[in-house]
C-alpha cells in the first residue's frame, strides 16, 4: 500500500491533536476512524433519502428503502454470500446473540459446545448461557505456547457429540489468525454448526463465506471503517430459515392474528423494528472504501507494519509479547492487533502516559478474561493498526514506550 | 503538563505507590470488602477496623496499577481517625483533594476504587451490625 498519506487525507479526525499532541490512533482493533466518504454516506441519507422503509410508498420511502437493500447486496458481495444471507444487527455481538438464541432448541443436554479460550466475551458468553439453559457441556480450545490456536486440542475435543463450534478468526488480543477453513471441514465432519466472529478480520482479510464453507459469520461495521451501531449476520440460508426469529415486533412478520403470526421471509425475518437505515449506508460506503484499497493491499501494509514493529518492541527490556513473537509462519499468520506486558508495570499506567503524547492505545482485559487467567495475566497493553498506520507513527509510538517505562522504572 | 503527569511526576505519590503502607490482611478486620475495576479487572480487598465509629486501622492486598495502590495506601494512612460516617460522605473531589492531583476522567476509577471498596465493607458492615443488634 504505497498511498497511505492519500489514504490518511480521507480521514478528518486524523488532523485533531489529543492532550495537546498531534492524535496517533493505535485502537483500530476497538474502533476504527471513518473516512470522509463514510461520513458523507450517513449526512446524505438524512439530508435527502431519510424515510422508514419497506411498508411506505411514497418517493422518499422507496429510495431509503432501496440504498437499504442496496447495502445488503453490497455486504452480500463483500464476503461472499447471497443478499438473504445478510442479516443488519446492531453489532457483532447481536449477531452472535442473535444465533445462540435462535439455535437453542437444536442444542439438547448432554450435546458440546466448543469454543476457544481466546474468546471475546462476545464470542463466550451466549455460549455460556446456552450450555447453561440447555445443558450442553461447555469445553475450550486451548492455544499453543506460542499463541496459536491448539489444532490437536481442537481435533481431541471434537467429537461426534459436538453441536456447536464458536471461533474467532483473528483473535483481539493474540492477533493469530485462525485456520477457519479447515476448523470448518473438521467440524461439519461430525456434523456440528460453525459460527466466526470476524470482528477483527473483516477489515483486514478478504473474506468468502462458501469458500470458508462457514455457517455463520458475524462483523460490526465501526471495526471496519463504517458508522457505529450497525453489524452484520451472514448466515446459511438452510439454517437461517430453519431458525426462529430472536427479536418479534415490526417488518419481521408476513401475516399476525390474535393467535398467531408467520414470519416474512430472508433476511427481513431477523430485522425486527425499524433498522439503522443510515448505518447500513455508510457501512455500505465503508465496504467501497475498502474495495477500493482492496484488502489484499490492506493485509500486506498490515503484515509490512508488523514486521516493521516486531524487532523493535522485542528489543524493550522486560517486555512480554502476548501472542506470536514473529511473522514467519505463513501458516498461521499474524495481524496487527498486538498486546505486551512490561514486567512491573500496568498497562493502564502506560495508556495514560501514552495518552499524554498523543497517542491512543489500550490497557486492561480486552473483554477476554478467561484468556487472561490461561495466560496468568489480568491485563496487557494493546495496540493495533489500520489502514491510515504509518511507519513514522509506530516509530514515534516506540520512543514514548521507552521514555515512559523509563521514566516509571527511574524514581 | 497536565495534572495527570503531576501524579506520574510527583514523587511522594510514586513513594505511595510502589511502597505501599499497610499493605496485607488485618486479622480479625471487622470491616473487610473485595471488589474488582471493571476497567482493568483488577482485584483489591480492602479490611479496617473501627472503635465507636471511627476508623482504626486500614489494610489492603490486591494488585492494581499505580495510581490505585497509591491511592489505597494514602487512604490506609489519612483516613485513620475519621469516622465510618465522614467515609462513607466521600466523594471524587475528595479524592483529588487527597492525592493532590485531578485525574482524567478515565482514570478516576482507578483512584477511587480502594474508597469504593472501603465504602462498601463499610455499608455492609453497619447494616449487619444494625441487624445484629
Amino acid at each position: 500500500m504505497n498511498d497511505v498519506e492519500k489514504i490518511r487525507e480521507e480521514f478528518p479526525i486524523l488532523k485533531s491533536t489529543m492532550r495537546g499532541k498531534q492524535l496517533v490512533y493505535l485502537d483500530n482493533a476497538s474502533t476504527t476512524q471513518k473516512p470522509k466518504a463514510v461520513i458523507l454516506a450517513e449526512k446524505e441519507f438524512y439530508e435527502n433519502s431519510n424515510a422508514n422503509i419497506h411498508r411506505s410508498v411514497y418517493e422518499l420511502a422507496e429510495k431509503a428503502t432501496e440504498s437499504y437493500v442496496a447495502a445488503h447486496a453490497n455486504v452480500a458481495n463483500f464476503i461472499g454470500a447471497d443478499e438473504d444471507e445478510i442479516i443488519f444487527t446492531r453489532n457483532t455481538t447481536e449477531a452472535i446473540n442473535l444465533v445462540a438464541f435462535s439455535l437453542e432448541k437444536k442444542i439438547t443436554r448432554g450435546k458440546k459446545i466448543l469454543v476457544t479460550i481466546a474468546e471475546h466475551h462476545s464470542n463466550f458468553l451466549p455460549w455460556q448461557r446456552m450450555a447453561e439453559r440447555t445443558g450442553a457441556v461447555l469445553d475450550f480450545v486451548g492455544i499453543t505456547p506460542e499463541g496459536y490456536l491448539d489444532m490437536d486440542d481442537f481435533r481431541r475435543k471434537l467429537s461426534k457429540d459436538t453441536a456447536m463450534v464458536a471461533v474467532t478468526h483473528i483473535s483481539n488480543v493474540l492477533g493469530t489468525v485462525n485456520p477457519v477453513e479447515e476448523i470448518c471441514q473438521l467440524a461439519h465432519e461430525v456434523g456440528a454448526l460453525v459460527l466466526v466472529d470476524a470482528a477483527q478480520s473483516a477489515a483486514r482479510i478478504k473474506l468468502d463465506v462458501k469458500k470458508i464453507d462457514v455457517d455463520f459469520l458475524a462483523f460490526s461495521g465501526h471495526k471496519i471503517y463504517g458508522l457505529l451501531g450497525i453489524g452484520v449476520l451472514y448466515g446459511k440460508r438452510k439454517l437461517l430459515e430453519e431458525m426462529p426469529p430472536f427479536l418479534l415486533g415490526g417488518d419481521m412478520v408476513k401475516e399476525v392474528s390474535k393467535e398467531r403470526a408467520t414470519w416474512n421471509e430472508l433476511p427481513w425475518k431477523f430485522e425486527a423494528g425499524t433498522q439503522n437505515i443510515a448505518g447500513a449506508v455508510g457501512l455500505s460506503a465503508a465496504i467501497d472504501f475498502l474495495n477500493n484499497i482492496g484488502l489484499d493491499q490492506i493485509w500486506a501494509h498490515e503484515q509490512e507494519l508488523v514486521n516493521y514493529v516486531m524487532p523493535k518492541l522485542l528489543a524493550i527490556d522486560g517486555i512480554k509479547i502476548i501472542g506470536p513473537k514473529v511473522n514467519n509462519n505463513q501458516a498461521a499468520k499474524r495481524a496487527g492487533v498486538i498486546s505486551f506486558t512490561i514486567d512491573g508495570l500496568h498497562s493502564h499506567d502506560l495508556v495514560s502516559l501514552l495518552d499524554l503524547e498523543g497517542i491512543a492505545s489500550r490497557g486492561g482485559h480486552h473483554c477476554a478474561q478467561p484468556l487472561m487467567t490461561e495466560l496468568g495475566i489480568k491485563e496487557c497493553t494493546r495496540i493495533s493498526f489500520g489502514v491510515t498506520t504509518t511507519k513514522e507513527e509506530i516509530g514515534f509510538f516506540i520512543d514514548a514506550l521507552v521514555k515512559i517505562i523509563n521514566l516509571l522504572r527511574k524514581s | 503538563m497536565t495534572d495527570l503527569m503531576d501524579f506520574y511526576s510527583r514523587e511522594e505519590l510514586m513513594e505511595h505507590a510502589r511502597n505501599p503502607r499497610n499493605e496485607g490482611m488485618l486479622d480479625n478486620a471487622a470491616i473487610s470488602y473485595r471488589d474488582a475495576n471493571q476497567l482493568c479487572g483488577d482485584e483489591v480487598e480492602i479490611f479496617a477496623k473501627e472503635n465507636n465509629g471511627v476508623i482504626s486501622e486500614i489494610k489492603f492486598i490486591g494488585s492494581g496499577c499505580l495510581i490505585s495502590r497509591a491511592a489505597s495506601s494514602l487512604i490506609s494512612e489519612k483516613l485513620i481517625g475519621k469516622s465510618m460516617k465522614e467515609v462513607l460522605a466521600m466523594t471524587t473531589s475528595d479524592l483529588d483533594e487527597l492525592l493532590g492531583a485531578v485525574l482524567t476522567p478515565g482514570r478516576i476509577k482507578c483512584a477511587f476504587l480502594p474508597l469504593a471498596i472501603l465504602q462498601k465493607g463499610i455499608k455492609n458492615y453497619l447494616e449487619k451490625t444494625r441487624k445484629d443488634n
